[in-house]
C-alpha cells in the first residue's frame, strides 16, 4: 500500500514540486496551505508522514508538528524549510521531527529523507507494539496474581520466573523511589545485584545512564498518573560498553485507584539501532552509484588519450610508409647503381615533409602512453570489482594494503582536485580476517571526509592542494591504518559527536552524517577493532583504525 | 596568419595526446598546450588566441572560472569546453561561459570539425567590435509573453514536453538557445537537431527546468521600445517566414528533416536584427533613419552604420553557438543565395523564398509587380521561376488559415 503523505507549505509551487517528486516515487500525497488546513486534513485521513514548512502564515510549522506528535504519535514528520538555522533545527528535532531538509532541495534528498523517516517510524511503531505486548502480558499476570489468593504462591514463583526470563529490564519503585523489584536483566545490564539495590532509592544506585532524564520522567509519571517513555537513553556499562535503552514508565495503581509506585521497563535497543545503521549502510552501498560519475570521468580521461594517440599512430604509420617507400626507391637505385640527384632530393623532401625525425622519436612515446592508458582503465575496472566486493558480510582474509589501494583508485575523482595522495604501506602486513566490502566502505568514508575537510580549506583561501596520507603498520597481532589530512581539524565542541548517527556539519546533499557512525560500528562492533582520531585545529586530522589480525568471536 | 589555439587540461597525457592527434593540422593551426588555468591566463597576456579549449574540472582554477575570466578579458576568443564530466552541475556551471561543449572521449573528427568551423566563422564577421558583442551574449531576449508562458508551463505539474516545445518554437531567442544546448556534444546527443520539441525531449524536462529556472538561460525583452522598430513585427515576420519556408518545402516534397530545418532557419533568419536591437538599440535606430534619409536598402544602411549586415551578425551568433551548419548557412546568405553554388534544395533555398514572399506578403502580389526581394537568377538556376504564382497561392492560404485561427 502506498504511504500517505501530507505536504504543508504556504507556497504552492513548493507543494506541487514535492507532490510531483513523491508521486513519481509511488507515494500518495495531500496538500495543505497552512497549519489550520493541515489540522483539518488530519481529521479526515490517516497519514504516515508529514512534510512541513517552518515559517507559514498562522501557526508555525514547529508548533504544528508539536500538535501532531501529541495527537498523532504514529505520524512521522520532516521539516522542509528555507531557514538554514541550527537553532531551528534543534527546536524541530525536539518537537519530534525525523528529518530536516533545507530548500532548495533536490529530488534525491527528498526521497532519501522520506524513505529514512518512514523506516524510522516503522521501527518505532514496531518497538512500541512490542513493549505494549510485553506490558500487557505482565499486566495480565499481575492481574491474575491479584485476583486469586489461592494461587498466590505459585503465581509468585511464576512471576519471578517470568521477570527473570524477560530480556528487558524491569524495575519497580514505590512512591519514595525505593526499589522493590529488580530483575535479572537489570542485574546484568547495570552490573548491580538485586540484593544490593532492593530498598535503596534509585537515585542512590550507581547507574551510568542519563539519571536526570530518567528521574524527571519518573516524577512526571507519579504526578500525572500517565505512562511516559524515553527513547535512546544512553547507558555506559561498567565494562565501558555503550548501549541505548528505550524506557517506558508505567504507573502502578492500587485497588483504590491511587498511585502506588512506578514500573520501569527498559529494553536494549542498541541492536535495533545497529540494524538501522546496517540498513543505512545498504543505502550507503548505493553510494557507489554516486561514485559512478567520478569513475566514468576517470575512465574517460585515458580513453580520450588512448584514442588520440592511436589516431596519431595511424597517421604516423602512413607517413612512415611514405618514407619507407621513398627509401625503397633509393635502395633500388643504389642496387642498380643509378642514384641521381633527383632521387636523393626526393628522399630528403619526404623526410622533411613527414617530419620523420620527430616521428621516430614520438611514436614509441605514443605507444607507451597508449599502453599506460589501457592499463589505467583496467586498473580502475579491477579496483571497482575489488571495492564493491560481492557478499559484503562474508569474512575472508583481506590484504588491507590492496583494499586501500582499490578504494583510493575508485575514489580518485573525489580527492584528486583538492589533494595529493601519499601512501606508506607496511609491506609485511598480515592478511586480516574481515569483510572487505564493509571495510572498503569505512576507508572510502574516511578518505572522502578528508577530501571534504581539505576542500574547505582550499576553497577558503590557500588555493593550493592539500595532502592525504595513508599509512599501514602491523605488529603481528593487530594492524593499524592511519588516514591523515591537512584539513581544518575537528573543533573540540563537536569532537564527542562525530560518531553519532546523523551528525553532520556538511550541507544537505554533501553529507548525511552516517559515515562515521557506520564506520565505527563496522570496526568496533563487527570486527572487534578500535577507531579513534587525533586532530589539531588548522593542521588537520588523523583517523586511526586498529584491527585484530584474527578477530575474536566471529 | 596561422590560427592561434590554446588547450588547457590538468592531465598532461591528454594534452600530449591532443597534440599528436592534431599534428596533421600543424601547418594551419598554432597550438599551445598548458596544464592550468593560471598558466593559460599568463599565456594570453600579449598573445591573444582565437580559440580556447578547456577542461572543466581542474585543481585550483576550474574551467568555468577560467572561461569566465576569458570572457571578460578577451571576449573575442571562442570558448569551448572539452570535459569528461557529464554531471549536471558542471553543465549548469559552464552553460553561460562557453560557446560550445564537447564531451570526452571525443573522436578526432568532432574536435577538428568543431574547431575548424570556429575558425571559418571568424571570416564571416570581420568587425572586431561586433564579434566582441556577439561573443559576450549568453542569451537573447524573448518576447515577454512567450517567456512568461514557457516559465509557467515549466513550473506547472501537468505540462508536457510537446507544449513547451511548441511555445519555444514561436520564439527565436529561446529556439536559438535550446538548439545551442542540444547540438553541443556535451549532452551526448548526435549533432544537428533542429526541432525545439525534440530538443526539450532530449535534454529532459528536469534539465530544462533547472536551466530555465535556476540558471536563467532564457530572458525577457526589457529594452525600451524603439520608435521605428517593432519587436512584435520582427517576431511576426520570423514566425511567418518559418511557416512559409516549411510550407514551400513540403510542397516541393522536401523530406522531414529538410522541412524542419527550413522552418527553424526561417524562424531564425533575422536573428541578427534581434542581436543588434537588443544590444545597440540606438545604433539600430540610426540604421532606420539612414534608410529614410538616404533612400537606401536596409542592408546598405546596416553596412554604413555597422560595417556588416544583420545576416552576418546572425550567422556569427548561430555559428558560434554550434547550430546546424544548414541553419547557419541559411541565416548568413538569406539575402544572397547565389553565393551558395549548390543547385540542391537546402534550407537556404526555402528561407530565401519565404523571406521574399513574407516581406512582400502584406501587399497584393501579381506577376506584373515583380517581387524585388527574390533572386530570380537563383530561382532560374533551380528552374523554379514558374512556381512563384503557386507559392503565392500557398502563402495566401497560409494567411487565411492564420486569420481563421484568430
Ligand atoms: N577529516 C575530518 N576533518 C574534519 N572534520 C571531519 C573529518 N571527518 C569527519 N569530520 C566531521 O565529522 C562529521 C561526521 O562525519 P561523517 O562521515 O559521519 O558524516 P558526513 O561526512 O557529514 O556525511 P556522510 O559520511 O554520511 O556522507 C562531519 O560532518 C565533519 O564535521
Ligand atoms: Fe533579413
Ligand atoms: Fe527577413
Ligand atoms: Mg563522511
Amino acid at each position: 500500500m502506498a504511504e500517505n503523505i501530507l505536504i504543508v507549505d504556504d507556497e504552492k509551487p513548493v507543494r506541487q514540486l514535492l507532490e510531483k517528486i513523491l508521486k513519481k516515487a509511488g507515494y500518495h500525497c495531500t496538500q495543505a496551505a497552512n497549519a489550520a488546513d493541515a489540522r483539518r486534513c488530519l481529521e479526515d485521513q490517516i497519514f504516515d508522514l508529514i512534510l512541513s514548512d517552518i515559517v507559514m502564515p498562522g501557526e508555525s510549522g514547529i508548533d504544528f508538528i508539536r500538535y501532531v506528535s501529541k495527537g498523532y504519535p504514529d505520524i512521522a514528520a520532516i521539516m522542509v524549510t528555507g531557514i538554514d538555522n541550527i537553532q531551528k533545527a534543534d527546536e524541530a528535532l525536539r518537537a519530534g521531527v525525523f528529518g530536516y531538509i533545507i530548500k532548495p532541495f533536490d529530488e534525491a534528498q527528498i526521497l532519501i529523507s522520506v524513505h529514512n523517516a518512514l523506516r524510522q517510524r516503522q521501527l518505532k511503531i514496531e518497538n512500541r507494539q512490542y513493549l505494549e505486548n510485553l506490558e500487557k502480558k505482565i499486566q495480565e499476570r499481575t492481574d491474575d496474581l491479584r485476583e486469586s489468593g489461592k494461587q498466590l504462591k505459585e503465581a509468585h514463583v511464576k512471576a519471578t520466573r517470568l521477570l527473570a526470563s524477560i530480556t528487558s529490564i524491569i524495575i519497580a519503585l514505590d512512591l519514595e523511589d525505593k526499589i522493590v523489584e529488580w530483575n535479572r536483566c537489570a542485574e546484568k545490564s547495570f552490573g548491580l545485584t538485586r540484593d544490593t539495590v532492593i530498598g535503596k532509592k534509585l537515585s542512590e544506585c550507581p547507574i551510568g545512564w542519563e539519571t536526570e532524564k530518567v528521574l524527571r520522567e519518573i516524577g512526571l509519571c507519579k504526578t500525572s498518573g500517565q505512562r511516559g517513555t524515553l527513547d535512546d537513553v544512553r547507558l555506559t556499562q561498567q565494562n565501558k560498553k555503550e548501549r541505548l535503552l528505550g524506557i517506558s514508565f508505567n504507573p502502578v495503581l492500587g485497588v483504590s485507584g491511587k498511585i502506588r509506585g512506578v514500573l520501569i521497563y527498559a529494553s536494549d535497543i542498541t541492536k535495533r539501532r545497529h540494524l538501522e545503521s546496517q540498513l543505512a549502510q545498504a543505502l550507503k552501498l548505493e553510494s557507489i552509484g554516486q561514485l559512478a560519475a567520478g569513475i566514468a570521468h576517470e575512465i574517460n580521461t585515458p580513453t580520450q588519450y588512448v584514442g588520440d594517440n592511436t589516431r596519431f599512430l595511424q597517421e604516423a604509420f602512413e607517413d612512415m610508409d611514405r618514407a619507407f617507400k621513398s627509401y625503397g626507391q633509393l635502395f633500388e637505385a643504389v642496387k642498380k647503381n643509378a642514384v641521381t640527384d633527383n632521387i636523393i632530393q626526393e628522399v630528403e623532401k619526404v623526410i622533411r615533409e613527414t617530419d620523420l625525425v620527430y616521428l621516430i622519436e614520438e611514436v614509441p612515446t605514443a605507444i607507451g602512453q597508449t599502453l599506460e592508458g589501457v592499463e589505467r582503465v583496467s586498473k580502475i575496472v579491477r579496483s571497482m570489482k575489488e571495492f564493491s566486493h560481492p557478499g559484503v558480510d562474508e569474512r575472508t582474509s583481506v590484504d588491507i594494503n590492496k583494499a586501500l589501494e582499490s578504494t583510493i583508485t575508485v575514489a580518485r575523482n573525489e580527492w584528486k582536485y583538492v589533494a595529493d595522495m601519499k601512501t606508506d604501506f607496511d609491506p609485511g602486513m598480515p592478511l586480516v580476517s574481515c569483510s572487505p566490502g564493509e571495510l572498503n566502505q569505512v576507508f572510502l568514508n574516511i578518505i572522502i571526509n578528508a577530501a571534504h575537510a581539505i576542500s574547505d580549506v582550499v576553497d577558503n583561501g590557500s588555493g593550493k592542494k592539500g595532502i592525504i596520507k595513508i599509512n599501514t603498520r602491523s605488529n603481528g597481532h593487530s594492524v593499524e591504518i592511519r588516514i591523515s589530512d591537512t584539513g581544518g581539524g575537528i573543533p573540540e565542541k563537536i569532537q564527542p559527536r562525530i560518531f553519532d548517527p546523523f551528525f553532520t556539519t556538511k550541507q544537505v546533499g554533501k553529507g548525511t552524517g552516517q559515515g562515521l557512525a557506520i564506520s565505527h560500528s563496522v570496526i568496533v562492533e563487527k570486527h572487534g577493532g578500535s577507531m579513534g582520531f587525533e586532530t589539531k585545529m588548522g593542521k588537520g586530522t588523523t583517523f586511526i583504525i586498529q584491527l585484530p589480525v584474527l578477530s575474536e568471536g566471529m | 596568419m596561422k590560427k592561434q589555439i590554446l588547450f588547457v587540461d590538468d592531465e598532461p597525457l591528454i594534452l600530449q595526446g591532443l597534440k599528436r592527434m592534431l599534428r596533421g593540422l600543424r601547418s594551419e593551426w598554432d597550438m599551445t598546450f598548458v596544464q592550468s588555468g593560471a598558466e593559460a591566463l599568463e599565456k594570453m597576456v600579449g598573445a591573444p588566441f582565437d580559440v580556447i579549449v578547456s577542461d572543466m574540472r581542474m585543481p585550483e582554477m576550474d574551467g568555468s572560472q577560467l572561461l569566465d575570466t576569458v570572457k571578460h578579458r578577451y571576449p573575442n576568443m571562442v570558448r569551448v569546453v572539452l570535459s569528461g564530466h557529464s554531471e549536471e552541475e558542471m553543465i549548469m556551471k559552464t552553460v553561460k561561459s562557453a560557446h560550445q561543449f564537447i564531451s570526452k572521449p571525443c573522436n578526432a573528427e568532432t574536435l577538428k570539425s568543431t574547431i575548424s568551423r570556429m575558425f571559418a566563422l571568424r571570416e564571416v564577421l570581420t568587425q572586431e567590435g561586433l564579434k566582441r558583442l556577439v561573443s559576450r551574449i549568453e542569451s537573447l531576449p524573448s518576447l515577454p509573453s512567450l517567456y512568461t508562458q514557457v516559465v509557467e508551463l515549466i513550473q506547472s505539474p501537468n505540462s508536457s514536453i510537446k507544449k513547451i516545445g511548441e511555445v519555444i518554437s514561436k520564439d527565436l531567442a529561446m529556439t536559438a538557445k535550446i538548439l545551442q544546448l542540444v547540438n553541443s556534444a556535451f549532452f551526448g546527443i548526435p549533432r544537428q537537431i533542429s526541432n525545439p520539441a525534440q530538443a526539450v525531449g532530449l535534454l529532459g524536462l528536469d534539465t530544462v527546468k533547472a536551466l530555465v529556472l535556476t540558471i536563467g538561460i532564457f530572458s525577457k525583452f526589457e529594452q525600451k521600445q524603439l520608435a521605428h522598430f517593432g519587436i512584435e513585427t520582427l517576431w511576426n515576420h520570423s514566425i511567418k517566414t518559418g511557416a512559409i519556408a516549411k510550407k514551400v518545402a513540403d510542397k516541393e516534397s522536401a523530406d522531414k528533416h529538410l522541412s524542419d530545418n527550413a522552418f527553424m532557419a526561417g524562424l531564425l533568419h533575422d536573428v541578427g536584427k534581434l542581436v543588434l536591437v537588443a544590444n545597440v538599440p540606438d545604433k539600430y535606430e540610426e540604421v532606420i533613419e539612414t534608410i529614410k534619409d538616404q533612400n537606401i536598402t536596409l542592408n546598405q544602411a546596416e553596412q554604413l552604420v555597422f560595417g556588416a549586415t544583420h545576416a552576418d551578425v546572425g550567422a556569427y551568433l548561430t555559428g558560434l553557438w554550434g547550430l546546424p551548419d544548414a541553419i547557419v548557412e541559411a541565416v548568413a546568405f538569406h539575402h544572397r543565395p547565389e553565393i551558395c553554388l549548390s543547385n540542391d534544395m537546402i534550407p537556404l533555398t526555402f528561407v530565401h523564398i519565404a523571406d521574399g514572399l513574407e516581406h512582400h506578403g502584406n501587399g497584393t502580389l501579381s506577376m506584373e509587380a515583380p517581387i524585388l526581394k527574390i533572386d530570380y537568377g537563383y530561382l532560374q538556376k533551380l528552374g523554379w521561376v514558374e512556381k512563384i504564382p503557386e507559392w503565392l497561392k500557398t502563402c495566401a492560404e497560409n494567411k487565411e488559415e492564420g486569420k481563421n485561427d484568430g
